[in-house]
């Protein structure tokens, strides 16, 4: 009996096979859904930002009797006009986008707008102030709209006045907003913010008019609307003269490099804004000539919320060309004074490392001799190649450099570009290589911070 | 009994009356009506009977009644006009006489009453009397008659309306019925009676039209009841030869409009009966009803090439007018009528094809009961409604639900639409859905001469009915999701379980589940409408195994793309489906299965060629392509759960009971094998939903990476799971009673729950009832288009480019023109980061003539701030900008080849031929002649 009852149990019992089969679907179900748990999600949907080839530039020089215009490339252009503000005025001298060419325009300044696929247009200016705005050479580049700029080493007292050049490139009215900060924290200035500037004009706006008797200021210009340029005239009439056009700095960060101090121990002052609200501590190490090293007391600067602190850099830092690493633990913005005597200043300002093409001038005015390029490779060994070019853009000569790691090197363009008729040299650096350009006419320096040409910017990815 | 004797007028000098009876093959009624003759409170002075030939014993009956001396013999063919005649010949001049049919009986007091009319007023030709339906006995049928402009013989009633005495109130009007008519004998004379050119159909309209243009009035008198077979009209009577063709009917009608037409209107009729005809030729081609075309061309060619005849027939209607038509045409209907009727017809085609069975007639009763006149008993109330109709009333309920769910979302703002979420705003007019499937390019952004989206056509055949309110549809398709998804799938319901309750609950929870998966809040009309049909897919292919047939297969193959057209990843699962129906079925579907297959293929043409070359873009489905939820955990739950993700979605866990069911559901044996094949198709479902979740696809307009929304898949998951609890359910009877109301709180969660969440929370946000707002109110009539920057410069930027406020249901579909789209995204490219007077132009020449960013990124505004050209303009959102670029824009556009309005045509053509060929051809109805003793069994039983 209970044989025969087990083997009916056996009989009617699902065997294994029929209740997996039972089980199947739930167990499928099952699956799937972890399936959907564990996939892998699609990658981050966010697009950096991508180089965007160049098809037409436009920038701003500032203009006058003694200041000489310089326009080129880096690739011809298919076209480019030039207009004296504020008539818009053709200034034909500068509207060959296949050469190299100067001129001194008459007006407040001059747009130059250069068409051509990766052409890199670019612009410059020299020129040599009066003793009665300090007597200085000036060289600097033509800048294009801006978005903001931090400018250091600026200043509102008696002898020490600086402008801001305002440039508007088109034809709607443009906005910019200024801050101001001096050694004792922010300066209220008067009107700073809504700057307006007229369709196609220009606007100097003296820091004095704004925020008076400050003999060192720094200003951030905020662009708020419109399509507008920015330079900073320095002009200083104390008994340590000179002029300079200040270019900005880096915008505040914890790390930066200041390259482009000629060789000369004197005269160096490193200035520091911390436009944050909490002090900063910056670390300064020299790149110099054959090694990067911490200078003899300015191991460490202390830089007060808001406010700007200019440091005698010691001589310590040595007598060679060098350069200025920084590292804080806030953000600041940092440049450098340089004023060998008392008759010039110059600035070299933080720059980001040099990446693509830059164009060096050299043909900027009859008495101007070929400037010093002060090369340096902060991290790794890096290297430069140097191409020299006629104002027709006929390749004269060429030179490499190499920049060994954590030094700062100079060449010498008229020594080691042996041609005549140089009207610019294309710079072109491998690895991370910063720099500038020191013109010297006798006791007076200016200094050029190298940029790359606007072959490519960095634009959204669209879709 | 006369109620009223005392106070009639006419009693003390009563007119005379002689009657005329016509009978032909009238043995069925005529026992019924002779009696009815019998007991009047006021008798005819003198009566005439008019025999056509009858071979059914009619004459023997009347005989019988009325004796030899008063019965006129006519021959065959003779019409009722003439037969009229010949009895009136024969008939002692009397002030009145009295037209009566051998199928239609009096009550006592109908001649009296209609005297109490007749002699009311001297200009009183013909009155008639309120005729009800015999035998339903309540049912009126005709209470004075008149003729459409499109020669429609028109009652004023309702279909089946009951007597109520609504009607019992005297009045003018074109004609009466000559059954019961009542005319004088000196107009009758005057006009000399019927037109015997009208032998039988709208001979008593026609009367009434020339009575009236000869300046009498015809006038009803509701206190005279007679009941009415309609013997001839239904075709009940017995044919013989001789009897009028049945496109007479017609030809009559035809006849009587244009002969007493008067004018520069006859010409106006003449035209527009003609083309009228040949569309309704056309009309009945395509209902598949050729013998209806066959009469109506026989009828045309009648009338219109005889010429002459028509001719002396207005001439001698010319000779007895005094008055024109527009003396008396408030006695015509309304211009409108015939649309309306146009519009009910349509509907009922559509009923009839969509849901057969749902088509209610509302069909006499045999006329032969024994109910007679006399008998008019009240019905029995019976059961109530919802004991009688349960899902009757849970469709009324759910409807009535909708209202308050779709609070606030049914008007409102003028000229607004349902929008938000996926679901752009509703064209102005059903034109513009028609637009966009045969222009050659399309108004849009940038421009596109790409084929339109296949729903659009859908919408706009639906639309066009409510021209002017298009987005009436979309309205009703997801404000009334749920009871219309709730209505398709009770209907498959039927073929799943007989039990009622159970499919309610069923049917309800299906519904709940689209609404809970926030297809309706987030305006995936798509999903909507792909969820909506679904269940008619089914149950289609349900019908198919039932019965292969190449019909049933089109049928199938036509719901298909009709999903697959506003989901287009229906198609990869029906076809899934199909394959395991033919796995499951055996090759005997392997055709039908095939043509339901193929049918999508054809019907959705050009526009799945479109999608296919980019086969992740099935995801696609109609509206914005609003992503979905990406893999991982919470999806995982949200899936199993019956959940896609999203704003509007119910709380998951309402599903739960739901999956713990369907496990359980697999555990009865008897019904094991079943359940195993719902479970199956969940699964296919579930593997479409996760899927989706693993893929991202593209649009050509911009947006990219989109990870596709799986409502559809992740319902017809739950769908799967509730079909396996429902098969399951009645396993369950043998259980405990503390575990039957465990399972029953289980099964209940998902309905009532939903169902509460749903009334609670509503179906709006982000879908809301407004106006298109992608660009500013301001900037829709700038000439140019609207380029609408979004995202960052860190995060990548996504451009559209917009025409006047924004696309309309259906051009979101459009691929703008591939070279201006390149275009656009180089200029802005360079636009942002480094803005030129060429990037600006660049724009112009592409028809751009303003930008706006909604939510404007400061560096991306920054950067379009530096771009010349550009005048920043105020705009009415806050955090949005606005840019205008000086200069004209370029707005021409390139034409789309010529083709494409043929395609778009065709297309539609195509379209129309398969659901064509899916109906049933009509033959004309022919009843079962009533007299004949076999065939009567049949109609009586």
């Amino acid at each position: 009996m209970n044989s025969m009852g087990s083997r009916v149990l056996r009989t009617d019992r699902p065997d294994l096979a029929a209740r997996l089969r039972n089980l199947a679907p739930p167990v499928v179900g099952a699956g799937l859904l972890v399936l959907a748990a564990v996939v892998p999600a699609g990658g981050d949907d966010s697009r950096p930002p991508v180089p965007v080839t160049v098809q037409e530039s436009s920038y701003a020089c500032p203009a006058g009797q003694d200041i000489t215009v310089a326009a080129g490339q880096v690739e011809r252009g298919t076209g480019a006009t030039a207009q004296a503000l504020p008539g818009k005025t053709p200034v034909t001298a500068l509207a060959d986008a296949g050469a190299w060419r100067t001129t001194q325009a008459t007006g407040s300044g001059v747009i130059v707008r250069q068409k051509g696929r990766a052409s890199g247009a670019v612009g410059f200016y020299a020129g040599t102030a009066s003793k009665k705005h300090g007597g200085g050479l000036a060289v600097g580049s033509c800048p294009a709209t801006f978005e903001e700029g931090w400018f250091l080493g600026l200043g509102s007292g008696a002898e020490h006045e600086s402008t801001l050049v305002l440039t508007n490139l088109s034809e709607s009215p443009a906005v910019a907003d200024l801050t101001f900060w001096g050694p004792r924290g922010p300066v209220d200035a008067i009107d700073a913010d809504g700057i307006v500037v007229d369709p196609f004009t220009t606007k100097r706006v003296k820091l004095a008019d704004l925020a008076a008797g400050e003999p060192e200021l720094a200003v951030h210009v905020v662009r708020r609307r419109g399509s507008l340029s920015v330079v900073a005239d320095d002009e200083s009439t104390a008994v340590f003269k000179g002029t300079e056009p200040v270019s900005s700095s880096l915008a505040p960060s914890r790390s930066q490099v200041v390259p482009g101090l000629p060789g000369d121990a004197d005269g160096r002052t490193l200035l520091l804004l911390n436009p944050g609200e909490q002090s900063a501590r910056v670390g300064v190490r020299v790149i110099g000539p054959k090694s990067t090293f911490t200078p003899q007391g300015l191991a460490t600067v202390k830089v007060g919320p808001g406010r700007l602190k200019a440091v005698e850099v010691p001589r310590s830092a040595g007598s060679g060309r060098i350069a200025l690493r920084l590292t804080s633990d806030h953000p600041v913005a940092a440049s450098v004074r340089i004023a060998p005597d008392t008759k010039d200043r110059a600035y070299a300002e933080a720059v980001a490392p040099l990446e693509g093409t830059a164009v060096v001038p050299v043909e900027l005015g009859d008495d101007l001799k070929a400037p010093e390029l002060v090369l340096t490779a902060p991290r790794r060994a890096g290297s430069a190649h140097l191409v020299a070019y006629d104002a027709r853009m006929r390749r004269l000569a060429e030179h490499d450099v190499t920049i060994a790691a954590g030094t700062t090197q100079h060449v010498a363009l008229a020594k080691e570009l042996k041609a005549k008729g140089i009207a610019y040299v294309l710079l072109t650096v491998r690895g991370t290589v910063l720099g500038a350009a020191t013109y010297t006419d006798g006791h007076r320096v200016s200094s050029l911070v190298l940029a790359p040409a606007p072959v490519t910017v960095l634009g959204p990815q669209v879709r | 009994m006369d109620e009223t004797g005392l106070s009639r007028h006419w009693l003390d000098d009563p007119p005379t009356v002689g009657a005329v009876l016509v009978a032909h093959n009238g043995a069925a009624w005529l026992p019924k009506v002779l009696a009815s003759f019998a007991d009047m409170f006021h008798a005819p002075a003198a009566w005439r009977v008019v025999d056509v030939s009858s071979t059914d014993g009619s004459a023997d009956l009347l005989r019988d009644s009325f004796g030899p001396d008063r019965i006129t013999y006519a021959p065959s063919g003779t019409g009722f006009g003439e037969a009229v005649r010949l009895g009136v010949e024969s008939l002692p001049r009397t002030d009145w006489i009295w037209l009566l049919h051998d199928d239609a009986a009096v009550l006592p007091g109908t001649l009296a009453g209609l005297l109490d009319v007749a002699t009311s007023a001297d200009d009183i030709g013909a009155v008639g009397p309120k005729i009800r339906e015999w035998p339903s006995l309540r049912r009126l049928l005709e209470v004075g008659l008149t003729v459409t402009n499109t020669g429609a013989r028109e009652t004023g009633l309702e279909t089946g309306e009951p007597d109520a005495g609504q009607h019992d109130r005297p009045r003018d009007v074109l004609a009466v019925n000559s059954a019961g008519m009542l005319v004088r004998r000196d107009v009758w004379d005057e006009l000399d009676g019927f037109d015997p050119n009208i032998p039988l159909h709208f001979d008593d309209i026609d009367f009434g039209w020339r009575l009236a243009r000869a300046g009498y009035r015809t006038r009803t008198a509701p206190g005279g009841v007679l009941f009415h077979a309609e013997a001839s009209r239904r075709g009940t009577r017995r044919r013989t030869a001789g009897d009028v063709p049945p496109w007479e009917a017609r030809r009559a009608a035809l006849h009587t409009m244009l002969a007493n037409s008067q004018g520069a209107r006859f010409y106006w009729q003449y035209l527009r009966l003609f083309v009228g005809s040949l569309l309704r030729v056309l009309g009945f081609l395509v209902s598949k009803d050729p013998e209806s075309a066959s009469d109506e061309l026989l009828a045309l060619r009648a009338v219109y090439a005889h010429p002459m005849d028509l001719r002396a027939a207005r001439r001698s209607r010319a000779m007895t007018s005094r008055r024109r038509n527009r003396d008396f045409s408030g006695l015509f209907a309304p211009f409108w009528l015939p649309y309306r009727h146009g519009y009910d017809a349509i509907r009922d085609a559509v009923v009839a094809l969509v849901k057969p069975e749902a088509v209610e007639t509302v069909g006499r009763r045999s006329t032969l009961g024994d109910q007679s006149p006399d008998d008019a008993d009240d019905l029995d109330d019976g059961p109530t409604l919802l004991q009688r109709r349960p899902w009757l009333v849970a469709a009324l309920v759910l409807f009535a639900l909708s209202f308050v769910a779709g609070r606030g979302q049914f008007g409102g703002v003028d000229g607004g639409s349902l929008v938000g979420g996926a679901l752009p705003p509703t064209p102005d007019t059903a034109g513009d859905w028609w637009q966009l499937v045969v222009e050659r390019s399309h108004d849009i952004g940038l421009g596109s001469t790409s084929i339109g989206p296949v729903f659009s056509l859908l919408l706009a055949a639906v639309a066009t009915p409510v021209w002017f309110r298009p987005s009436a549809v979309v309205t009703f398709l997801m404000l009334f999701a749920v009871p219309l998804a709730g209505l398709t799938a009770h209907r498959l319901g039927r073929r799943i379980t007989p039990r009622r309750g159970l499919r309610i609950v069923w049917a309800v929870s299906y519904a709940l589940a689209v609404v809970a998966t926030g297809a309706v809040a987030q305006g995936r009309i798509g999903t909507v409408v792909a969820l909506i049909v679904l269940p008619i897919v089914v149950n289609t292919a349900g019908q198919l195994v039932d019965a292969p047939g190449w019909q049933l297969g089109l049928r199938l193959g036509i719901w298909v793309s009709v999903a697959a057209a506003f989901a287009p990843v229906v198609l990869p699962i029906c076809l899934a489906g199909l394959v395991l129906l033919v796995v499951l079925e055996g090759r005997w579907v392997l055709r039908d299965g095939i043509i339901a297959a193929v049918v999508p293929l054809v019907l959705l043409g050009p526009w799945l060629v479109q999608r296919a070359l980019h086969p992740l873009r099935m995801w696609w489905e109609a509206g914005y392509p609003l992503p979905g939820e990406r893999p991982g955990l919470d999806t995982a739950v949200d899936l199993a759960l019956g959940r896609a993700g999203g704003p509007g979605a119910a709380p998951a866990w309402l599903s739960a009971g739901l999956v713990v069911l369907a496990v359980l559901a697999l555990v009865p044996t008897r019904t094991r094998a079943y359940v195993q094949v719902s479970w199956v198709v969940a699964l296919v479902g579930l593997a479409f939903a996760v899927l989706g979740t693993t893929l991202t696809y593209s649009t050509p307009a911009g947006a990219s990476d989109i990870t596709p929304w799986v409502g559809v898949p992740v319902v017809i998951w739950t769908a799967g799971l509730l079909t396996a609890v429902l098969v399951a359910a009645p396993e369950v009877g043998g259980l405990p009673r503390p575990m039957l109301a465990g399972l029953a709180v289980l099964a209940l969660l998902l309905p009532v729950g939903t169902g509460a969440w749903w009334l609670v929370r509503g179906v709006n946000d982000p879908l809301e009832h407004s106006r298109p707002d992608v660009v500013p109110a301001f900037m829709v009539q700038r000439p140019g288009d609207t380029l609408v920057v979004t995202g960052s410069v860190e995060r990548g930027v996504d451009l559209r480019v917009v025409r006047g406020d924004g696309p309309f249901l259906g051009q979101e579909a459009l691929v703008p023109d591939d070279e201006r789209t390149d275009r656009a995204r180089a200029a802005v490219s360079r636009l942002l980061a480094r803005a030129s007077v060429s990037d600006v132009r660049a724009l112009s020449a592409i028809g751009v003539d303003a930008i706006y960013a909604p939510r404007a990124d400061p560096e991306v505004a920054r950067r379009i701030d530096s771009a010349p050209l550009l005048e920043p303009a105020g705009s009415d959102r806050p955090g949005s900008r606005v840019w205008f670029l000086s200069g004209k824009p370029n707005t021409a556009h390139a034409d789309g080849p010529a083709w494409h309005w043929v395609l778009g045509v065709g297309q539609a053509f195509l379209w129309v031929a398969a659901i064509v060929l899916t109906a049933p051809v009509r033959r004309r109805h022919v009843p079962v002649a009533l007299g004949d003793e076999d065939e009567l069994d049949e109609v009586t039983s």
